[in-house]
């Protein structure tokens, strides 16, 4: 079973990440209040940037789910590949933040033995499922 | 079947706790405004909005707080950030219920939940009513079968109490500031004479302090077997009751210290789900075994043992010699520049040939008497500090075998080995001397190259 990151996380993220160039921006503006323009343009240029990488890099997010690991892959430029044996996997704990909670999101983290997978934030039917495959394969 | 229970309401001053942090800033404020206007009377109003707020906030995250015990143990709390965690106790967990004289008044118990993923603090922590522990013991336990007293507590506390190794760095330090104070001023002040004393006072009490709370811990020891476990109930101050299930016990261990060898006794431990390694918790099921009695917890039918040879006897020496050397090589270097310290380098170079003559003790009877027994469980008898440590363990719960060679090892055909286990506890075992072909002639070995 494959689950992948839905558009309602990868919102969040822009939001979050249009709100951080927001905060920079008034922060620089009251620094150098003598280059407002170029600020301006700079920063719609980093959020373009930055929008375009999240979209990016959250599609490449992907978790598969077997009888025998847990398959986590994410990365655009530098990828990163975790398998994470299901016998070692102890239990698992969702998280429901405020920020998380507009977005109808939740965060999962697998806590296993001397290890912990943090995953990328999921909606709860995914969730559910995610968390039943897991179960019913350490059957 | 499911079970609902609620924590203590004394788990609200846990929840205000970080809220009232915040009240430091306006009581420093309101400190100087009433320094400067003593007729100034209205700061108050800040801490009590602060304080209400805490109490509202901490109320509403209690009453968010879900525990249901069944075939998982659920938690459910948060206001904000919601958290949910269902751990399944076939996973095989470790249950601490402890009472100190503190709580036993209040009729508080603190319930605890330990699992291989847990750090050094427990993943479940909370505190319940008395009846509720009561509850919770026969949830996880079930009737117990045997319950047996164990006595050693005050042996097993004697001969671990660790500030024996205190007195021994403070007597160089102190000597070392006494001799440098007389040699700058050429004279005794008293106060150094009572500062000497007051040092050994204090040592001597730490000592007294750590035997008292290790036989405190451990008094009134009971170990009962239940179907899928054992329960250990001991201490006074606090009263732990702990419900280990079978499947987290990865290793057991049989520790030896040079005390416990004159006794003739030694302690029995185990490692399960990381227990034992936050201060305050021991994770023992014999505190002060006859020796005689601990065959029971090794394998008994032993397919392959392996002993290290004799003719590494010459490694015994090596290390604890370099060290002798070095020592009386500073101190001699040392002497030439600062005679006055004559009094402190005679205690430091004393100390050390005392430490290299039972570390070579130590190294000879593991020589001797060590070995690695392997069969359906292993077992390896190793040197740990001064005394001796047997580790058993199933094969299952090796990660990685450690194979290493030193010019003096291939001189001789010899080698050390290293178990490294699967467990949070992180248990190892080194043996030195072993013969280098026929550890590898081990079938066991073939499965795990490293």
């Amino acid at each position: 079973m494959t689950f992948k990151v839905s558009e309602n996380a990868i919102v969040m993220r822009i939001f979050a990440t249009a709100l951080l160039v927001a905060v920079a921006f008034c922060i620089s503006v009251f620094l150098l209040p003598d280059f407002t323009v170029v600020l301006a343009v700079v920063s719609i240029v980093v959020l373009l940037c930055s929008v375009i990488f999240v979209v990016i890099y959250s599609k490449t997010e992907k978790i598969t789910v077997n009888k025998e690991y847990i398959f986590f892959k994410k990365g655009v430029v530098f990828t990163l590949e975790y398998y994470y044996p299901n016998k070692i996997l102890i239990y698992p704990l969702v998280i429901k933040p405020p920020a998380h909670a507009c977005f109808g999101l939740y965060i999962v983290i697998l806590k296993g033995v001397g290890s912990t997978l943090l995953l990328p934030p999921l909606e709860k039917e995914a969730v559910e499922k995610l968390l039943k495959s897991v179960a019913s394969s350490e059957e | 079947m499911k079970n609902k229970i609620k924590p203590h309401p004394s788990y609200l001053l846990n929840l205000m706790y970080p809220y009232l942090t915040l009240l430091v800033i306006p009581v420093t404020r309101n400190m100087f405004i009433r320094f400067a206007d003593k007729t100034n009377t209205n700061y108050h109003l800040h801490e009590m909005v602060i304080l209400l707020l805490a109490v509202i906030v901490a109320a509403a995250k209690y009453k968010k707080i879900s525990i249901s015990v069944g075939k998982n143990i659920t938690v459910k709390k948060g206001l904000f950030c919601k958290t949910e965690l269902s751990i399944c106790r076939n996973k095989g967990v470790v249950a601490v219920i402890e009472v100190n004289p503190i709580l036993r008044v209040l009729k508080v118990a603190r319930f605890k939940v330990y699992t291989e993923s847990s750090g050094r603090k427990p993943d479940i922590d909370f505190p319940v009513t008395v009846k509720t522990a009561e509850k919770l013991k026969v949830y996880f336990g079930g009737r117990l079968f045997i319950t047996k007293k164990r006595k050693g507590a005050a042996t097993m506390a004697l001969c671990n109490s660790s500030a024996i190794s205190g007195i021994l760095i403070i007597l160089p330090v102190y000597r070392v500031i006494y001799d440098i104070f007389i040699n700058k001023t050429g004279k005794i002040l008293p106060i150094f004479g009572t500062f000497g004393r007051s040092v050994v006072w204090i040592a001597l009490l730490g000592y007294a302090v750590s035997f008292a709370v290790l036989t405190f811990r451990n008094l009134n020891f009971k170990f009962s077997t239940t179907k899928e476990g054992f329960f250990i109930e001991s201490g006074i101050f606090p009263h732990r009751t702990v419900f280990v299930n079978n499947k987290t016990v990865t290793s057991k261990s049989i520790i030896a210290t040079p005390l416990m060898m004159i006794f003739k006794r030694c302690t029995v431990g185990f490692s399960a789900c990381g227990y034992g390694l936050s201060s305050g918790e021991t994770a023992v099921l014999v505190p002060a075994a006859r020796l005689h009695e601990t065959d029971k917890y090794r394998q008994r039918c032993s397919n392959t043992v392996i002993k290290p040879q004799l003719r590494a006897i010459g490694k015994c020496f090596l290390a604890p010699s370099l060290y002798l050397a070095l020592t009386l090589f500073c101190v001699t270097v040392l002497w030439r520049f600062y005679p006055f310290l004559h009094s402190a380098f005679i205690i430091i170079t004393v100390i050390s040939a005392v430490f290299t003559v039972f570390s070579v003790a130590s190294r000879i009877h593991i020589l001797l008497f060590g070995k690695i027994t392997v069969g359906s469980k292993i077992n390896i008898k190793h040197r740990k500090r001064f005394g001796t440590k047997e580790l058993i363990f199933g094969s299952g719960d090796i990660y990685l075998i450690k194979i290493k060679r030193t010019p003096f090892d291939r001189m001789f055909n010899l080698c050390s080995v290293k178990y490294y286990l699967f467990n949070k506890s992180k248990d190892k075992a080194t043996l030195n001397g072993i013969s280098y072909k026929v550890l590898k002639a081990i079938e066991l070995l073939h499965k795990y190259t490293v």
